[in-house]
């Protein structure tokens, strides 16, 4: 077992891609001599050199548009956006090309590239880089969306990303860099696209993913303490969705909440609310509830800030009360 | 020769530099206390010339939106500097209520249309405004003041394209400190003379050495002449960013002896110097007026400090139109799916 | 001191006034969380409302039988804990203040949600599971009372009502609390528990209501109480961990004897006007429901039940008629009460029982099949209490107070 950070862990699994493929490259504003805005690429310009790692000018939509023709014509691009706040100004490039090459041009070509990212609150980053976007990103089909909430998945996950067919959009949190845990690195990792059940209870299930995950079971080990035990479970990826695992629990316990801190309309705890109320409907003995950010932007404030997100006390109050 | 006339001009430059330098300051103080909201306070410290120079040639009517590093540029404009560390403290005593803060500062009344977190956000604003001008002859320039990492963003082409094309009173400021976050300006183009880009769309276009603010001054003042008649322009204005990209950058990719060099060229240094060597205004007088304007600047933080979050029922204010209701808090609507009667 | 003026509390979704039928609680007089304060009748049931939080009564500002608007005052009180009250007073001296950042308050407990039957002809409020599981059982929701929120029906509504033979009701919720078993009385069934399993599984217990044998849905036969005992030994192998039993009249005698076979694993013994303590009994109401033929005759028996009796609906007398014209009972009829009363006794089994466990025996003052005084025969070890207007069926007259003192011997509070 070693200890390494969240950050540690997105670091080697570059570093571990690097070494093994040299058609990765990472493309992206202070990627290189920086060391990446949070320093997740720190000196890997050192050991790969600036024709791998490179520094790109403050310019998002053509870091990710060169991207898609560096995947399309065989390398293996890492494309970092500093903050997934950005993620507006590539939308053309995501969402028009990367999501829909494999399909316009009738499965000729791929586009296997990895789209790095981060989002959520805990910062005081004010309205425009404290953003939980993934909703757009889940309402593109043709693109994949992961979000690690361990220093495992930090891990694996980006390895699984840089092995897939097409484009991965992979989004970490803010807060979970210095994140520590000890962990196996060898061990058998969980394959691509199944949700982990990180705690199982009879009296209902929780799904969340990233930073919420850590909320979650906060909350579930004070619900335990209620005498109310909690399913938690981390979805990993949301596209691709690990939908028979939610059902399996929810069909056998009754009662589901989704939390997200991505703003509650139209997010992902509203699909997998709307999905869950459909296909475990005969099951359901609450309607499922969604807690998730507030429908309004992230202030510059902590107090407005921290209020505007799920925290563990929310979950547990409301499981509390769905249980009760 | 320097005739009276100028020395004044040159002597209110130096004291609206020294308060841009002096809040900057403080601002860093406030973080080191722990009243900031956050680090991410981008400082102007090395740049004041661009702000007063330009701000110089302004008019009320005029209008401007700043970037990430613009809090000497509102300064220059004429905000209240408690209120602007008020917002950089997240308190409701601030410009925008705790829910901006260091980097979307703004008071409409005083024609800021904004400072903006994302790359180049602000500039095509200006073009609508400009626009709004023209069409409603009010005689007013609309200033767009972004860095040199906004060069590379498409829309600053998209922007000043159109505001050739259109005739519309706008002025595109662009304040090269030298440095995009951590990446030195010529790793990040290959033509470094900026105002030739502006050239190609058919804009006026100049590059200035911002170490004389009064130089900076003299440039902006034909630059918005020449914009309120309906010929759009570009200025670089060349400086050195004395600090880190952030308050918790300690710039480790500079050369020590680069940063060494890039700090003489300071333009508050600089304009005090010309008024002492030029004997028009004693050093002791210039001493005063710093320790007026530190004093003033203390009291910012004092301010502050005292301050008040905003309560928490405010997250819900402004998403809409005062006279539009509020989003539903969640837990409204969670007591509502959960009330057991 | 915070003093608070308690409203009228809207008690369904289409409540707009309710009359104040009695008050619970006199002036000056403290209560306790849960306590019930005042009976209150909406056009579609009579309900107690209980006290959510300690505290003390002031002054009821409507008499009795007053019609009452939804949200105006009714009664003046001192709360322990203001927070305890906020879902149903005005406060007198509160603003509202937004919570902290991070910090989210629990809200009020809820009050124990009241069985409420559906409407004959509204809309079913019941939960999907709730409705699958009714639906594949062919039980009629309108027949269910529901206990969840807003009266829904909920999944462990449906199972009570299904585990009216052996079945038994899965745990809905908590673990750890404690396993009941409740064990009905001559000529009921399971059925019989319905309210207060409902208050026991909220709280978070397991509770079993098996049918005894000759009764209900369960299809064995049984002559004489030592085949009903057996019967309860075989069912309380299929249960696991430390149970708490509760019998009811000849189901008191069952209980008893049942914990004595047992042992350890019983942990408290709550019989409900139990047979076998004393010899007199109601012989005509034994022998009427063990040889009735028709629902008149039924009718005309229950009053000996007590106040609750009389309120069957003539559906569910029907349906009781035509089981109890079965004639299975009339064996164990002869076998529980010949002509100079009762023909078992369980007073050497209760002493033994006591010394190792709380044993507690409650009966309505009013009952009129087996006498409350019987009760002052007991042992010294065991506990009893009389419940006031309360006739043979203290579980429906005073399902709370029952069910608060099964939870004691749960709880060890003795």
């Amino acid at each position: 077992m070693t200890e390494m950070t969240y950050r540690d862990a997105l670091r080697k699994a570059l570093y571990d891609a690097m070494t093994e493929d040299p058609s990765v490259i990472l493309l992206g504003e202070e990627v290189g001599r920086y060391g990446g805005a949070y320093g997740v690429t720190k000196d890997l310009i050192k050991e790969f050199g600036a024709e791998r790692v490179i520094d790109t000018p403050i310019s998002e939509p053509a870091i990710v548009g060169a991207a898609v023709g560096a995947a399309m014509t065989g390398l293996r691009p890492v494309a970092e956006l500093m903050y997934v706040d950005f993620i507006g100004m590539t939308m053309d490039q995501l969402g028009n090309q990367a999501a829909k090459i494999r399909y316009m041009f009738g499965g000729q070509i791929g586009v296997p590239m990895v789209l790095r990212t981060q989002g959520g609150t805990g910062r005081s980053a004010g309205a425009q880089h404290s953003q939980s976007l993934e909703a757009l990103v889940m309402h593109t089909p043709g693109l994949r969306l992961a979000m690690p909430a361990t220093v495992e998945d930090a891990y694996h996950l980006l390895r699984q990303s840089l092995r897939r067919p097409d484009p991965v959009v992979f989004i970490e949190h803010k807060a979970l860099y210095t994140m520590k845990a000890d962990v196996d690195l060898d061990a058998e990792p969980l394959p691509w696209g199944k949700a982990a059940v990180r705690r199982h209870g009879k009296d209902i299930v929780i799904v969340t993913y990233s930073r919420q995950l850590h909320y979650a079971l906060k909350a579930a080990d004070q619900l335990a303490k209620r005498g109310i035990e909690a399913t938690v479970i981390d979805l990993r990826t949301l596209n691709p969705l690990d939908f028979d695992t939610i059902r399996e629990h929810v069909q056998a316990v009754g009662r589901c909440m989704v939390v997200s801190e991505g703003v509650l309309t139209s997010g992902v705890a509203a699909e997998l609310a709307a999905r869950i109320t459909e296909e475990c409907f005969d099951y359901l003995e609450d309607p499922v509830v969604r807690v998730a950010g507030e429908d309004i932007p992230i202030s510059v404030s902590a107090t407005l800030e921290a209020g505007s997100v799920p925290n563990a006390n929310l979950i547990e109050n409301v499981a509390g009360r769905m249980v009760a | 020769m320097t005739s009276p006339a100028t020395n004044s001009q040159l002597y209110d430059f130096y004291a609206g530099m020294r308060r841009v330098r002096t809040f900057e300051e403080r601002v860093g103080e406030l973080f080191v206390r722990g009243h900031s909201a956050g680090s991410m306070l981008h400082l102007s410290i090395g740049e004041e010339s661009a702000a007063i120079g330009v701000c110089s040639a302004m008019k009320p009517q005029d209008t401007f939106t700043t970037h990430h590093r613009g809090h000497g540029i509102f300064l220059a404009r004429g905000a209240e500097p408690a209120r602007m560390m008020a917002e950089i403290g997240g308190k409701e005593a601030g410009y925008c209520h705790g829910k901006g803060g260091s980097m979307h500062i703004a008071d409409m009344s005083l024609g800021h249309l904004g400072a903006n977190a994302i790359v180049g956000g602000g500039i095509p604003a200006v073009v609508g405004a400009g626009l709004s001008a023209k069409i409603k002859k009010t005689g007013g320039v609309s200033v767009a003041f972004f860095g040199d990492g906004a060069m590379q963003q498409g829309i600053l082409y998209e922007s000043m394209n159109m505001a050739a094309l259109w005739d519309l009173p706008v002025l595109f400021v662009c304040i090269n400190n030298q440095y995009g976050m951590g990446t030195r300006i010529d790793q990040a183009t290959r033509n470094t003379n900026l105002h030739e880009r502006a050239l190609a769309f058919g804009l006026e276009g100049r590059s200035v050495d911002g170490i004389d603010v009064e130089v900076v001054a003299e440039a902006a003042r034909e630059l918005m002449d020449q914009a309120r008649a309906g010929r759009p322009g570009f200025l670089a204005v060349s400086c050195y960013r004395f600090y880190g990209h952030a308050r918790k950058d300690k710039s480790p990719y500079r050369d020590p002896a680069e940063e060494e060099a890039g700090r003489l060229r300071d333009p508050v240094a600089h304009a005090r110097a010309q008024l002492v060597s030029a004997g028009v205004v004693p050093e002791a007088q210039l001493d005063t007026l710093d320790a007026e304007i530190a004093a003033e600047m203390d009291a910012t933080i004092d301010f502050t400090v005292a301050q008040s979050e905003p309560p928490l029922a405010s997250m819900f204010r402004d998403v809409y139109a005062p006279e539009e209701p509020e989003p539903e808090p969640l837990r409204t609507r969670l007591d509502r799916v959960l009330a057991r009667e | 001191m915070t003093m608070l003026t308690l409203t009228m509390p809207r008690l369904g979704e289409t409540m707009e006034e309710g009359i104040v039928t009695n008050w619970l609680v006199a002036p000056g007089q403290a209560f306790k969380r849960g306590d019930p304060l005042v009976e209150i009748e909406t056009d579609k049931t009579l309900v107690e409302f209980p006290a959510l939080g300690d505290g003390t009564m002031l002054e009821p500002l409507v008499t009795s039988d007053t019609k009452v608007a939804v949200g105006e005052p009714i009664a003046r009180i001192t709360p322990a804990n203001l927070a305890d009250w906020a879902e149903s007073s005005l406060p007198e001296e509160t603003t509202a203040e937004a919570p902290p950042a991070g910090v989210v308050e629990e809200s009020a407990p809820s009050p124990v949600a009241t069985p409420v039957f559906a409407e004959a002809d509204g809309p079913i409020r019941a939960t999907p599971v709730a409705r699958r599981l009714a639906r594949n059982a062919g039980i009629d929701l309108r027949s269910i009372p529901g206990t969840g929120r807003r009266s829904r029906i909920e999944r462990g509504d449906v199972e009570t009502a299904i585990a009216g033979g052996n079945a038994t009701r899965r745990e809905p919720g908590k673990t750890g609390e404690g396993t009941v078993l409740l064990i009905h009385g001559f000529a009921g069934d399971g059925r019989a528990w319905l309210r207060l399993a409902s208050l026991l599984q909220r709280d978070g217990l397991a509770v079993h209501t098996p049918d005894l044998p000759g009764h209900g849905r369960s299809t064995v036969m049984a002559t004489n109480v030592p085949d009903l005992v057996t019967d309860m030994v075989s069912f309380a192998a299929t249960l696991s961990g430390e149970l708490h039993i509760a019998g009811h009249s000849l189901g008191g005698a069952v209980a008893a004897q049942l914990a004595a076979e047992l042992g350890d694993r019983v942990g408290s013994l709550t019989l409900l006007a139990p047979a076998g303590i004393g010899r007199e009994i109601a012989t005509p109401f034994v022998e009427g429901m063990a040889n009735l033929q028709t629902s008149g005759e039924l009718e005309l028996l229950l009053p000996y039940l007590g106040a609750q009796g009389g309120k069957l609906s003539t559906a569910a007398l029907s349906e009781m008629a035509s089981e109890l014209g079965r004639g299975r009972l009339k064996a164990l009829a002869s076998a529980l009460a010949g002509p100079l009363g009762q023909r078992i006794s369980i007073h050497r089994t209760l002493a033994t029982l006591a010394e190792n466990i709380p044993v507690r025996v409650i009966f309505g003052v009013d009952d009129r099949v087996i006498p409350a005084s019987q009760a002052m025969g007991l042992p010294a070890n065991v506990a009893v209490h009389y419940i006031a207007n309360a006739g043979h069926m203290p579980q429906w007259d005073e399902t709370e107070t029952v069910a608060n003192l099964i939870k004691r011997g749960v709880l060890h509070h003795d």
